[in-house]
């Protein structure tokens, strides 16, 4: 005697795949904001770190703009100066990329020197502020992509 | 804990004509020579790491010669795991020997322009574990 019993999985896997959908877009959405955040905190300085790129006419901080993946998710308000945020870049579906698009933008994070009077009368701006952020907020934008997370899958 | 003199010690020893200085450049700094000097890191609250940050910067008249230096210093640290970092003695204070768990570049080595007297800049950053 043959005793059969079917299962039919096709509807919880049918469940799993909507869950699965759900979750990548809820990710999709706390990599988002924790990326304006860490672009804002590197322009503005944050708790943690109040280091904020050298100024001179506001090119360099109004050329931020922020990536996750290839997305383009936001751009630095402009300050003055000819910023020329970058619009377009390629990374990993998971990566967050934080672009300063001028040409001098690395000899201003890399260097202590020439950065002119508007520098110095602006508190706490000065070279390797994504350097600092990263390893001061860092941590934090972790967490806070941990919470929304947590909160969205309730 | 220290670590910066003693990994200038190693880079010394390990690359004859690396003409190093601490922290930034003076008025006594050779007039072309490579900065290295400590730019922050991180700490562990629960275990003994740290995480240093280096940064390496070389001036030169000479655009490749600056950029054979910090090249130099690039390929000898971007693959080092679990060295010894040797005691060194600066100014009558001696700093122990001390273990880099790694060395990690943060990014290839950038040109970055010149400097008021025209001297070029290249630049390379490092993470250096301690535990």
């Amino acid at each position: 005697m043959n005793l059969t019993f079917k299962f039919d999985v096709g509807p919880m896997l049918q469940q799993l795949a909507a869950v699965e959908a759900t979750r990548e877009a809820d990710l999709r959405f706390a990599l988002a904001q924790a990326a304006v955040q860490m672009m804002t905190w590197m322009n503005t300085g944050s708790p943690n770190e109040p280091l904020k790129p050298p100024i001179r006419f506001g090119t360099l901080r109004g050329s931020a703009s922020v990536f996750v993946g290839s997305k383009l998710i936001g751009i630095a308000p402009s300050e003055g100066g000819e910023p020329t945020p970058a619009t377009a870049y390629s990374a990993n579906a998971n990566i967050i990329t934080v672009v300063y698009n001028t040409s001098y933008a690395a000899k201003m994070h890399e260097w202590k020197g020439g950065w002119g009077k508007y520098t110095r009368q602006d508190g706490s701006a000065g070279a390797k502020w994504i350097e600092k952020h990263i390893a001061a907020d860092g941590p934090l934008a972790m967490q806070g992509i941990a919470e929304i997370l947590k909160e969205r899958a309730k | 804990m220290n670590y910066l003199y003693n990994l200038a010690a190693f880079l010394e020893t390990e690359i004859p004509g690396l003409v190093l200085v601490y922290d930034d450049f003076t008025e006594a700094s050779p007039e072309e020579c490579t900065l290295i000097r400590d730019t922050g890191g991180t700490s562990s609250d629960d275990l003994d790491r740290e995480d240093h940050s280096v940064q390496c910067l070389s001036r030169f008249f000479d655009k490749l010669a600056g950029k054979a230096a910090i090249d130099s210093i690039y390929a000898l640290l971007r693959k080092q795991f679990h060295i010894t970092l040797p005691e060194v003695t600066l100014d009558g204070v001696t700093y122990p020997a001390v273990v880099a768990w790694r060395i990690l570049p943060r990014q290839t080595p950038t040109y970055i322009g010149d400097d008021e007297n025209g001297k070029q800049l290249h630049s390379v950053n490092f993470v250096v574990t301690i535990k």
